[in-house]
């Protein structure tokens, strides 16, 4: 009883949170689609240097930790004179690192899609960019939906990290409450819970998405 | 100058070190996220409808919940309901249960990519649930989940970082006592990052040559 | 489509603008910078009760009441407050983050030598706490071949080290070993989970969490080591200078005039005799 009465006491800071959480991850997932396709495009440009720059990027942001990247990027660009403020280098972050991800999920599904499409729309004199965006996008984005909705799951637990360049999310309110209550199970299972939830939906949000795209051919 | 590479000469044994214990508590957990993820797979594809719901259930609980929480419920409540176990086994069971719900994902839709008439024709055959799996299914739909199996193990490298908060010396627990001993910023962070960036490709690498095998 | 594309680009451009317009070159002192600002940017790391924690989704604290009396000095000026873990802090003072620490931070040798440090603002002499009813611990001299758990890269932790070697030097058991943790909450945990002993941490902390959870944990309160201060820490350069002796000067008014003492009443429910003609240099 006590234990709900903790949860209770502390749910609407911890719901504000959670809201940073979703603000935060949302804004970096709906920026990074149009970089990701853009670096997908890259990736599988003819041109040997823009594929190998695109597949470097690729390279590093995803061999290495987001909470590295999130600590370069917060103090490591000050010192060579560019000052950005907490939430704009999550975002940053965030995005810089699903850009690549979101490319990689992109790439999969270009695959999937015939070049004679591509092909045919060059035959009849549709431009390059122009035959990209008005007949594999589409298509792409109906294939891609699971995967995009995983990446989605994977940077809002992501986010999780941010706190440590004094960005308040979910997780370091729940920290917070800990270290003045000493109760870490009940406040942190709470927060499992909330992730839970908003995982959930984004798992609905999505398959409702694919049922709708389906009958729109 | 000569100072900025000296702390990297000075730490180059602790980063080693937390490197090499990433490494190894990344490839028991994976070995152990492949098994129980086929295990899953496998339970999730059978006719009683109570099993096939408590899988799905562990599964979305596992893709909800950040792995920091997972890790450290495990770890400083397991005492408490009889469950005491050392940092380093925490990592590798609480990593590997972990991925094992991705895993699991990544097999069933291989075995979704199998044509029904196959299965029906190996039971025909005379061949055993288990055997269809073995000399039907997973041969074939090798090739199609070995880069999002790759993949998932790079992001279980990446996510090892956060074993750190149940005690590990693995490299981000070692890089944050480079930062604290030392209070340089640069060459901790760099040098984790390069590190994890090597063990990654050394995965990737490791892929593209399993890939290549599975192929023919 | 399109037009959400366009948007897109130019919101990533005003972005970037704003980055590049950020960093801007500094002619004055950072005491000047900031009257004429008026706004201080102020590091802290809120999970450290009872000097600065969350409560009600607001920071307070003793470090909070005591920064407000000092900041009567600058009426003018708005504090804004960065919250942020502990590894964080002090990069993020180095790289020009934020103005100051106003956080608790234990005095040691190192950072004493690294930062700007101010008066003290509390004793933060080492004790330690243990499970409710241990009957095996009463004394630090106990800790004595125990299992003892403190935060990685701490003061606490240097300290915790040095009173090993003291026990060896009086020919006893040292402890047996040290676990570190990156937060002194993860350690507290342990220490209920039955994998460590005790937990080394500065006295008012482990006195406050004894009011928290009496019912888990037991404060044993004789200090031991050296005496031990916590600081606010400033970047140590010429630049912080006026800043940081500003502070020192306010900390003197607020001891003679009785503020600091109905603070600490008020925060830790004892008072403390601390030192304000200069810090003390730690010798570890």
């Amino acid at each position: 009883m006590a234990t709900f009465a903790l949860v209770l006491d502390n749910l609407p800071i911890m719901l504000w949170g959670a809201a940073m959480t979703v603000l935060v991850a949302g804004v970096a997932i709906i920026l990074g689609m149009p970089l990701g396709l853009i670096l997908c495009f890259g990736v599988v440009s003819p041109k040997p240097w823009v594929s190998r720059i695109s597949r470097i990027y690729q390279s590093v942001w995803r061999g290495t930790p987001i909470l590295v990247q999130l600590l370069i990027i917060y103090y490591l660009l000050p010192l060579i004179g560019i000052n950005v403020p907490s939430i704009l280098a999550a975002i940053l972050a965030l995005t810089l690192n699903t850009v690549a991800f979101q490319a990689e999920i992109f790439r999969g599904g270009l695959l999937a899609i015939s070049p004679g499409q591509l092909e045919a729309a060059r035959m009849v004199g549709i431009r390059r960019w122009a035959a990209r965006y008005h007949i594999l996008m589409p298509q792409i984005f109906r294939l891609v939906i699971p995967s995009l909705v995983n990446e989605t799951i994977s940077i809002l637990k992501n986010s999780s990290l941010v706190s440590v360049i004094a960005v308040t999310e979910l997780m370091r309110v729940s920290q917070q409450i800990v270290a003045t209550t000493y109760r870490p199970f009940e406040i942190y299972i709470a927060a499992g819970i909330i992730y839970i939830v908003i995982n959930l939906l984004l798992s609905l949000a999505g398959r409702s998405a694919e049922r709708h795209l389906e009958q729109g051919i | 100058m000569i100072q900025f590479f000296d702390l990297w000469v000075q730490y180059a044994p602790l980063m080693l070190a937390g490197l090499a214990t990433t490494a190894w508590i990344c490839a028991l957990a994976a070995m152990l996220g492949v098994v129980a993820g086929l295990a899953l797979a496998c339970l999730d594809s059978v006719a009683f409808a109570p099993l096939r719901w408590a899988v799905r259930a562990y599964i979305e609980i596992m893709r909800g919940l950040p792995i920091l929480i997972f890790l450290f419920v495990l770890y400083y409540g397991g005492p408490s309901v009889g469950l005491r176990l050392n940092a380093e086994t925490v990592g590798v069971f609480g990593l590997g249960f972990y991925a094992a719900a991705y895993f699991a994902e990544i097999f069933r839709s291989g075995f979704q990519s199998i044509p029904k008439g196959q299965i029906e024709a190996a039971r025909m055959a005379g061949l055993s649930g288990p055997q269809i799996i073995r000399h039907v299914k997973l041969p074939q739909m090798l090739v199609l989940i070995t880069p999002p199996m790759i993949n998932q193990i790079i992001i279980l490298v990446k996510e090892s970082a956060v074993l750190s908060i149940i005690t590990v010396a693995e490299l981000t627990k070692n890089t944050t006592q480079f930062v604290n001993e030392t209070y340089a910023v640069i060459q901790p962070y760099v040098a984790a990052a390069v590190l994890y960036w090597l063990l990654v490709e050394a995965v990737a690498q490791l892929g593209k040559f399993v890939e290549r095998r599975v192929r023919f | 489509m399109r037009s959400v594309l366009k948007s897109y680009m130019s919101a990533l451009l005003a972005a970037s603008l704003s980055l590049v317009t950020a960093g801007v070159a500094m002619a004055d002192g950072l005491l000047d910078r900031i009257k004429e600002k008026g706004e201080i940017v102020i590091g802290i790391e809120a999970r450290y009760p009872p000097f600065e924690y969350v409560e009600d989704g607001k920071i307070v604290g003793y470090g909070v009441d005591l920064f407000e009396e000092v900041m009567k000095a600058l009426p003018d000026v708005k504090v804004t407050r960065l919250d942020l873990p502990f590894q964080g802090l002090l990069p993020g003072l180095q790289t020009n983050k934020f103005d100051a620490i106003i956080t608790s931070v234990t005095v040691n040798k190192q950072r004493y030598d690294t930062y700007r440090l101010s008066l003290p603002i509390a004793d933060a002499s080492f004790a330690y706490v243990k499970r409710k009813g241990d009957t095996s611990l009463n004394t630090p001299d106990d800790l004595s071949g125990k299992a003892v758990g403190t935060q990685a890269g701490s003061a606490q932790l240097k300290g915790t080290e040095a009173f090993s070697e003291h026990l060896k030097a009086q020919g006893k058991d040292p402890i047996a070993s040290i676990q570190t943790y990156v937060d002194f909450n993860e350690a507290y945990a342990d220490l209920a989970a039955g994998r460590t002993d005790a937990v080394v941490n500065s006295l008012p902390n482990l006195l406050y969490l004894q009011t928290q959870r009496g019912d888990v944990f037991e404060t044993v309160s004789t200090t031991f080591g050296a005496p031990t201060y916590f600081s606010w820490a400033f970047r140590k350069e010429d630049d912080s200078k006026a800043l940081a002796d500003l502070v020192d000067e306010q900390f003197r008014r607020l001891a003679a005039d009785g503020t600091m003492t109905r603070l600490q009443e008020k925060w830790f429910g004892f008072t403390m005799d601390l030192p304000t003609d200069a810090l003390p240099e730690p010798t570890e």
